[in-house]
């Protein structure tokens, strides 16, 4: 009991000497969030209604001991309950990031339908000077440049539906990275996915010349030898980014290549335009017999399951405390379409409620329909 | 041969008088940005129904280059904005990502307010970019001001077709601007109150932003702390570097 009271009453001292403004060494920050989560599922035609539930608490500890070193911890605490954590066999064994080697997470209750789960999502020792930042410990590495589909992402890949998972998933490695100038840096990477032959490292090229942004990516990728690029230019006023990544595993012909081009563009009206296509090799180019083909878990080989794949999304500040976007998904071989608006609105300063969408259509049996749609009511508290 | 004198005397005064003005011009902002500021100020943006403040702090040197950090609201904090010439990238710390922003997005609405990117970050001059003539004279807060016209070069990226702007005759302050759109209609009027001596200089220190064809909003600007003319290495003003501002 003691023990406990010592960490509460270090855990408000922490919690005290965080300050708001910029930080200077010897000091810790704390910030996070705590959100509320309501889903409801539907199956073809809005039936089977599924209801689900979800506390999601973010712990983010930042301590400068000195200027040049910073020491960093995040958890992710999460409690589920409701309908579809009962009827998803092994729902607790899911929540686990599949890239990460040590095993950091705790589920301290696994009812059938009440799961209370927490990651450690950061760990990791930061030294850096004005060129040199090197970085050890769980950590996102993240090479990605656009919006929707990162194929140089090569560390961890993110699912652009998990829209509630914004910090994205840690990989546990080392990190060193070089800055010549403003226009030349190298960036070295090691993951270990605790996979066998599931390692990952590569080295990356960044340079910015004819006011774009350019990135050579090449090392390993589990199995295969990998080669990317990516870039962010402009052409007149709108955006215009784009990635490749190659994946080539020996003779026996395996190869991944996934290429993604976006181009943005903010309007006058305040509506903000993003158009991204994505061709993954190796994808599904037919219409395929049911739904459960169409794997949504993606990786660096494949982010998507289906080949030719383009989004729209377009969002529209309605008052700055009130926006709405809309994005459309659709993959023109498997007549895939997925259709995912969403509200954003500030209650309070650090108050927010979101509205998500997310609707599946597909092609089976020569027919286009519906086949699952989801609704997510979230309020969040930042702190 | 009177008439032909009459004339070059005419264009001489008259080319005088823009080289003044655009001196004026000049002097006034060499007097809002030094070669180099640092600021910490608060913006908030004023609804008819309700208040946001946000707090920044802010490091420019010339016309290309720029960072703003915020430092609240807590859910925005550590998000940082940087402005290399025409460039303009966008770090977001919670997705621990940068994030690359079309040229379009600078002639909008900064996060919510009524300033635009390029009224924070000035990638337009306005002394260069601008041809400056004095129109007249008004008294603005008790002090006697040059009314100054601004007209875009042709060659110019600037967000406006016209700026109108009033600059103190004695200390060289601007206390109150138009800007005005390509059909010369009247988008926003800047007011600039609370002259106090920050660092070395007398200065405006809290900025008023007015659209003109909504009732009940603006955006108020406050400096809170100012320094001008510090060396700022331009390694600074790097990718790198908005990751760690902190």
């Amino acid at each position: 009991m003691k023990k406990w009271l010592l960490i509460f009453v270090h855990l408000l001292c922490i919690a005290a000497y965080a300050d708001d403004s910029i930080s200077f060494p010897g000091h810790v920050m704390v910030h996070g969030y705590i959100k509320d989560m309501q889903v409801l599922s539907f199956n073809k035609d809005f039936k089977n209604a599924i209801s689900s539930g979800l506390i999601h608490n973010r712990i983010n500890l930042k301590w400068k001991p000195v200027s040049n070193i910073t020491i960093v911890t995040e958890l992710r605490n999460r409690v589920f309950w409701g309908e579809e954590v009962r009827l998803t066999p092994g729902f607790a064994s899911l929540l686990r990031n599949t890239n990460e080697k040590f095993d950091l997470q705790k589920a301290w209750i696994s009812d059938s339908s009440f799961i209370v789960h927490t990651n450690v999502e950061r760990l990791y020792f930061n030294y850096g000077n004005d060129k040199l930042d090197i970085r050890i410990g769980r950590q996102r590495i993240n090479w990605g440049i656009t919006t929707t589909w990162n194929p140089n992402d090569i560390f961890n890949t993110y699912n652009f539906l998990d829209f509630d998972y914004e910090e994205r998933p840690g990989s546990d490695g080392g990190r060193i990275s070089y800055r010549f100038n403003n226009i030349v840096s190298i960036e070295a990477a090691y993951a270990n996915t605790g996979i066998k032959n599931g390692n990952i490292a590569a080295a990356k090229l960044s340079l910015n010349k004819w006011n774009y942004d350019m990135q050579f990516i090449s090392g390993l990728y589990r199995e295969y030898v990998t080669l990317g690029c990516g870039w962010a230019g402009s052409i007149k006023d709108a955006g215009f980014k784009g990635e490749i990544q190659y994946l080539y595993k020996n003779a026996d012909g395996t190869d991944h290549l996934n290429m993604t081009m976006e181009g943005d563009y903010m309007f006058k009206n305040e509506w903000y335009v993003n158009v991204a296509a994505l061709f993954n090799n190796s994808g599904i180019n037919t219409p395929i017999a049911n739904w459960n083909v169409a794997d949504l878990r993606i990786s660096p080989e494949e982010l998507m399951p289906t080949k030719w794949n383009t989004m729209i999304s377009a969002t529209k500040q309605i008052t700055p405390l009130f926006s709405a976007t809309t994005g459309i998904l659709y993959a023109p071989g498997t007549n895939l379409l997925i259709f995912l608006p969403s509200l954003q609105y500030s209650m309070m300063e650090n108050l927010d409620i979101n509205l998500f969408w997310q609707s599946f259509f597909l092609e089976t049996s020569n027919q286009f329909e519906n086949v699952n749609h989801r609704c997510f009511l979230r309020i969040r508290w930042s702190y | 041969m009177k008439v032909s004198s009459l004339l070059l005397t005419l264009l001489i005064s008259l080319s005088c008088y823009a080289q003044d003005a655009t001196e004026i011009v000049r002097k006034a902002d060499e007097k809002m940005r030094g070669t180099t500021m640092q600021a910490e100020l608060t913006i908030r943006t004023i609804r008819p129904a309700w208040t946001r403040e946000m707090n920044c702090r802010i490091w420019i040197k010339g016309n290309s280059l720029s960072m703003i950090l915020i430092l609240s609201p807590v859910k925005d904090k550590g998000i940082s904005f940087l402005k290399r010439k025409k460039e303009v990238w966008n770090w977001m710390p919670s997705l621990e990502r940068t994030i690359k922003l079309p040229p379009s997005m600078m002639s909008q609405n900064w996060m919510g307010t009524d300033f635009t990117n390029d009224d924070l970050v000035r990638e337009s001059s306005v002394v260069e970019d601008y041809i400056h003539t004095v129109t007249g004279d008004t008294i603005i807060q008790n002090r006697v001001c040059y009314i100054i016209k601004m007209i875009p070069k042709p060659e110019a990226a600037v967000v406006w077709s016209k700026v109108v702007v009033c600059i103190d005759k004695k200390d060289f302050i601007e206390l109150h601007s138009r800007f005005y759109d390509e059909n010369d209609e009247l988008i926003n009027t800047m007011n600039c109150y609370d002259i106090k001596l920050m660092d070395d200089r007398m200065i405006p220190t809290r900025f008023e932003m007015v659209p003109s064809d909504k009732k009940g909003q603006k955006t108020e600007m406050v400096y809170k702390m100012v320094s001008y003319n510090k060396p700022i290495k331009d390694d600074f003003f790097s990718v790198e570097y908005m990751k760690k501002l902190l």
